[in-house]
């Protein structure tokens, strides 16, 4: 073997050129079907990691998909809210350990406001039951008091230098902020803000949360999504009004026991007086899952035809080599080397080029996942780790090993073939 | 909101979806009811477990076509046995889903919920004391059957599995789609007769 090892590099490292080339190109597949394996994994598993301890989230009747996009994971919007009454009524089921509303609808700077309660902080659970922490502050007081604070999320805070005591302005819907219409802005009644969590990688990293009084608050002289005209109520009268929230976008709901899960959803989905639904969080992604899975596939498919191309880029090189080397072989032959030798230097050099490219597509999906991973986690909350392959990507590199080993067959048969019909009688 | 851009497969996979569950739904909004009725597809049926400490519990929800073949009052002889042989199968929660037999569970009791049960319900419930459960009444023509089981597991650690022999029992299912909470967190999985395991 080690004659044909040498023979081969030699004769590699005099194409040096066109064999780079090709490696790159089957590195930059291998890579690129690495790459789309490792972020629907990631994305997936970022996905499953952002709640837990959660039985029941509850919305107005609506997709169980959808409820789970806009109240977990602040994707599209809620079709309607849900009476305070509702919430009460759910509450107070014997078998609800704790409820947490949620009330979405206002932004700062792009961000999602979270109208909630003090209660959320306690018992909003992420990845293996893990709880939210503080960085800085604490939690936003109760209600008169705490009316116009409010908790930042990590990326809030990161992104525009947050720190406990600084005042921020909320905004009306998605509007507001830059470049939005200024009506849109709450600005006579700033937040000030009292705490910053510790990052998370889920949504509440890029939530601003305040509660649930203070949303009335700031809309306490709205009427149908615009202030209304010549009337201006000032922060330190609002306290006067009565703040307890109407409606509110979802709830998160806690039970005693897991067993009863199914009944209380039956319960609040059957419920007189408001269509409700209610959903298991982990049980709707799993749902949404399988509808991605196609998607998922399909992108799949395509990088794996990438790597086809690039392994056939690859065999194209050196079969188009073989014309140039008939010279080479045909020296090998005279010197002693059989048919065979000449078919395993070839495909011995075809197996080294793939085995290079996968080596080189390995590391460069690892030089990119080292340095995108903080831009795509704060950008996206997308969190990629430079781990050891998976055994999916481990058995895709199998795949590719052994398409690439097939590939080399071509180069191989063909120099064989030449060897016995050619000989050393060359046509030049 | 950022991520929006990357979850688009996510929604575009989810609104093509959509109108198919609408579709289904037979969702009437009577100003005086607002008790929503259940999906009702012929072919597809609902499972759910809930495991918790020792207790395991398993709901089956089908449409009353999928078990017997018709969605009406037995008429003949012929469809109160047909009826009479479907209650029988089903009640026999243990067989009907094999569980790990390290697990250790003993089934404790098996309820069914239908407008035209043939046999009694085992035990003192004879009232029909079924207030909460969908399948009770019959709809537009159309009727579900709720079984009910509770089990009890000695090593519930153990319990990683759940096998649905529904499809042998009842060949005109085509398709379960199985929610779980369990230890492990929560789940979902379609069952179909070329899959009948649902990993609890």
């Amino acid at each position: 073997m080690t004659p044909v090892l040498a023979l081969s590099l030699r004769s590699i490292g005099n194409r040096r050129l066109s064999v780079v080339l090709t490696v790159i190109a089957v590195a930059l597949s291998v890579a690129l079907l690495l790459g789309v394996e490792r972020l629907s994994n990631d994305a997936r598993e970022g996905f499953a990691q952002t709640i837990s301890g959660t039985d029941l989230v509850v919305g107005a009747r609506g997709g169980a998909v959808q409820l789970l996009l806009y109240s977990v994971f602040h994707i599209g919007n809620a079709s309607n809210n849900v009476s305070w009454q509702s919430m009460e009524r759910i509450a107070a089921l014997p078998q609800v350990k704790w409820l947490v509303p949620i009330s979405l609808g206002d932004s700062h700077r792009g961000m999602r406001v979270v109208g909630t309660t003090a209660d959320f902080f306690a018992h909003y659970r992420h990845g293996a039951d893990r709880a939210l922490a503080f960085g800085q502050g604490r939690v936003f007081a109760v209600a008169p008091d705490g009316i116009f604070e409010a908790v930042v999320g990590a990326e809030v805070a990161a992104r525009f230098g947050y720190r406990p005591g600084q005042r921020i302005v909320l905004s009306h819907g998605s509007l507001g902020g830059e470049g939005g219409p200024r009506f849109a802005d709450h600005a006579d009644k700033p937040f000030t803000i009292v705490g910053v969590l510790a990052r998370t990688g889920t949504p509440v990293d890029r939530s601003v949360l305040v509660g649930l009084e203070g949303i009335e608050a700031i809309h306490i002289d709205w009427h149908g999504g615009a202030p209304i005209p010549g009337l201006s109520i000032a922060p330190e009268q609002v306290r006067k009004f009565d703040l307890s929230p109407k409606s509110v976008t979802a709830a998160l709901v806690g039970l005693d026991s897991r067993i009863a899960v199914f009944r209380v959803q039956r319960q609040i989905n059957t419920m007189a007086g408001e269509p409700l639904t209610a959903i298991l969080p982990g049980a709707t992604l799993q749902e949404l899952w399988s509808l991605v899975g196609m998607a998922e596939r399909a992108l799949l498919a395509v990088s794996a035809l990438v790597v086809a191309v690039g392994l056939a880029g690859l065999v194209a090189v050196v079969v188009a080599s073989l014309g140039e080397r008939r010279r080479e072989l045909a020296i090998l032959r005279a010197l002693g080397a059989s048919p065979l030798q000449i078919f395993a230097l070839l495909a011995f050099e075809s197996l080294l080029l793939s085995l290079a490219g996968i080596v080189l597509g390995l590391a460069l999906l690892y030089g990119v996942v080292v340095v995108a991973a903080p831009w795509l986690s704060a950008q996206y909350g997308l969190n990629l780790a430079p781990d050891w392959p998976s055994a999916g990507e481990w058995r895709l590199l199998g795949a590719v090993l052994g398409a690439s080993l097939a590939a080399s067959l071509v180069p191989a048969w063909r120099a064989y073939r030449y060897s016995l019909a050619d000989g050393l009688t060359i046509r030049i | 909101m950022k991520p929006a851009r990357l979850v688009l497969i996510v929604s575009s996979a989810l609104f093509c979806a959509m109108p198919f569950h609408v579709l289904h739904a037979h969702d009437h909004h009577d100003e005086h009811d607002h008790h929503a009725h259940a999906a009702h597809e012929h072919g597809v049926a609902t499972l759910r477990v809930a495991s918790a400490g020792k207790a395991l519990v398993i709901e089956f929800l089908s449409p009353l076509d999928n078990l017997v073949g018709f969605e009406h009052e037995p008429r003949s002889d012929e469809q109160r046995k047909a009826m009479a042989d479907a209650e029988t199968l089903l009640r026999d929660g243990a067989a009907l889903f094999s569980l790990p037999a390290a697990a250790g569970c003993q089934l404790l009791g098996a309820k069914l919920d239908s407008p035209w049960l043939q046999s009694e319900q085992p035990g003192h419930d004879h009232g029909h004391g079924h207030s909460d459960v969908q399948g009770a009444a019959a709809q537009e023509g159309h009727a579900d059957l709720t079984a009910s089981y509770r089990f009890e597991c000695s090593s519930p650690d153990r319990l990683d599995s759940l096998n649905a022999r529904l499809f042998d029992s009842f060949p005109r299912l085509r398709e379960v789609r199985a929610e779980r909470a369990t230890a492990s967190g929560q789940g979902a999985a379609v069952l179909t007769p070329g899959k009948t395991e649902l990993p609890l």
